[in-house]
């Protein structure tokens, strides 16, 4: 073979290489195994790759000659929240190998490396792997783990971040206390809840939305899985904005509505701003208007910068 | 004014002075006649018979007494205590409920921000234009079945056909009431035939490709 035929042939061998290793995305690889060629590896117990599956076996080593790995150390037992992926920072999770063994990790969103993909071709394959684990029940699955991850990772880019004068006056009147009393009660019927947000003075808004200044007009929406009977769920969202009756915080005396309270801090929502649709009855054009929340989402604020 | 009533052929002219509450009236009951014009009615009556007596119209259940004076004239009874026209907040319900709108759609609909509808809720009068979309929309939806399903043309309001899509011809300037009024109509029935919602067959929803794929504007397991 000439040496130009040899140099064509060798992607193809790497490839083959990677692929017999079983490499893919939430692949885990223990420090040691990398300590030798990469010195910055200590700073993590173990690295899982990140990058897709597509860019591992991908033929051109020249444009791309690198896959990225996201650190992780070994953990006994999960935190609920953080294996829910709502957490921005940290996720717990679970890498399985081919013997059933078991490796809980908590991966931190900070803690990146980009190696050299021939790297892979040189090292062990990984025993541990993070994986979807198919569950009788397809949708919404409790094993989905690498599901889970990519999810995660990929919200540390697109989260939509909402004013923190918002997130501020959700905590303040308690609507988010409703909001998440509404998602634990019926977690296995929601499956998402939506905010709209607009500015609520005669002058638009037209610049980034996490800069938007009060006061704000507040529209949700509660979107249920196939076959809930998303009025029920309404009703009850309804029930708890503007019916019951809390603490007023300035009067001991008194009691208040949270869209009442809500007001005081510059949101203003009216009952027909809450709404509801199954997912059968709900269209991705309609969605674009909202911004998905999560419990994690009114923490998720410019003072939480730091954890 | 446009009061929908429905009078028996013994009732003969009538003056009218027109109520000092809000004039439109919405008649949702199919029992109730088709809007007429006050002055239809009266060149109707005028060649009715006359046998003398007092005569109830009911609109929306409220009772109006229609009451034949002396000189053979009906009047309507503007003190009629049942009868209130309805808010503007339970005029847009019509239109929301009928049509299952967020409160973001509404704002498309009538090209308004959010924060106008909720000022409309609030008791913020909507200005003419709207005011009268608001009215237009209200007659086409009650000229429609009571069982045509309206939920989907939010999905294809913005759809061409024949050159002009719902929402183009409801912010169209250049009609009038009347016109308008017949336009949209013709364009809900150009549109009916794209409102039937298509399902997917669940035998197509095989296989697990996870919820991260929508990231877009999903996010995976928050519920889970």
């Amino acid at each position: 073979m000439s040496e130009q035929e040899t140099l064509s042939e060798l992607p193809k061998e790497l490839i083959r290489q990677l692929e017999e290793k079983g490499w893919w995305q939430g692949s885990v690889i223990p420090s040691n195994a990398l300590l030798a060629k990469i010195a910055n590896a200590s700073e993590s117990g173990y690295w899982v790759i990140a990058s897709q599956s597509c860019n591992i076996f991908n033929e051109d080593f020249e444009k791309i000659p690198l896959i990225e790995l996201i650190g992780a150390e070994v953990i006994q037992c999960h935190e609920t929240i953080k294996a829910r992926g709502e957490n921005p920072r940290v996720l717990h999770t679970l890498a399985v190998s081919e013997m059933d063994e078991r490796l809980y990790l908590e991966i931190c969103i900070h803690r990146r490396l980009w190696i050299s993909r021939r790297i892979l071709c040189e090292i062990q394959k990984s025993q541990f792997h993070i994986q979807d684990v198919s569950a009788k029940n397809a949708f919404p699955d409790t094993g989905a783990w690498l599901d889970s991850f990519k999810g995660w990772l990929a919200r540390s880019y697109n989260r939509v971040a909402l004013p923190d004068e918002f997130n501020n006056g959700l905590n303040q009147s308690r609507l988010d206390e409703a909001l998440n009393k509404l998602i634990k009660a019926h977690h296995n019927e929601l499956y998402g809840i939506y905010f709209s947000i607009e500015s609520d003075s005669e002058v638009p808004w037209v610049g980034v939305i996490g800069r938007m200044p009060p006061p704000y007009v507040f529209e949700l929406l509660l979107l249920t899985k196939q076959g809930v009977d998303s009025e029920v769920i309404n009703k009850e969202c309804i029930k708890k904005f503007f019916d019951d009756k809390i603490q007023d915080p300035s009067n001991k005396e008194a009691k208040v509505t949270r869209a009442e309270l809500a007001r005081r801090y510059d949101i203003r929502i009216l009952k027909l701003g809450v709404n509801s649709r199954t997912i059968e009855n709900c269209t991705i054009s309609e969605l674009h208007s909202f911004i998905r929340y999560s419990i994690v989402d009114h923490f998720s604020d410019s003072t939480m910068a730091a954890e | 004014m446009t009061i929908p009533v429905s009078l028996p052929s013994s009732t003969t002219s009538f003056s009218y002075r027109e109520p000092t509450v809000a004039a439109r009236v919405i008649a949702s009951a199919p029992q109730i006649s088709p809007y007429i014009e006050l002055p239809s009615i009266v060149r109707n009556l005028a060649t009715s018979t006359t046998e003398k007596s007092d005569v109830t119209v009911f609109v929306d259940d409220h009772p109006l007494i229609i009451v034949r004076t002396a000189s053979n004239d009906a009047h309507i009874d503007v003190e009629a205590p049942l009868f209130s026209a309805p808010t503007t907040a339970l005029r847009l319900d019509q239109i929301k409920e009928r049509l299952g709108l967020t409160v973001t759609q509404m704002a498309e609909l009538f090209g308004v921000t959010r924060k106008s509808i909720y000022d409309w809720y609030e008791g913020t009068p909507p200005r003419k234009q709207h005011e009268d979309r608001i009215s237009i929309l209200i007659e086409v939806l009650n000229d429609l079945s009571s069982t045509t399903n309206l939920q989907s043309l939010k999905n294809i309001w913005h759809m061409n056909i024949a050159g002009e899509s719902f929402v183009g011809v409801l912010h169209d300037e250049r009609l009038d009431y009347a016109l308008l009024l017949d336009s949209l109509t013709k364009k809900i029935n150009e549109l009916s035939p794209f409102m039937a919602t298509p399902r997917l067959s669940s035998r197509n929803a095989k296989g697990q490709i996870g919820m991260a794929q929508l990231s877009e504007f999903e996010r995976a397991r928050d519920f889970i």
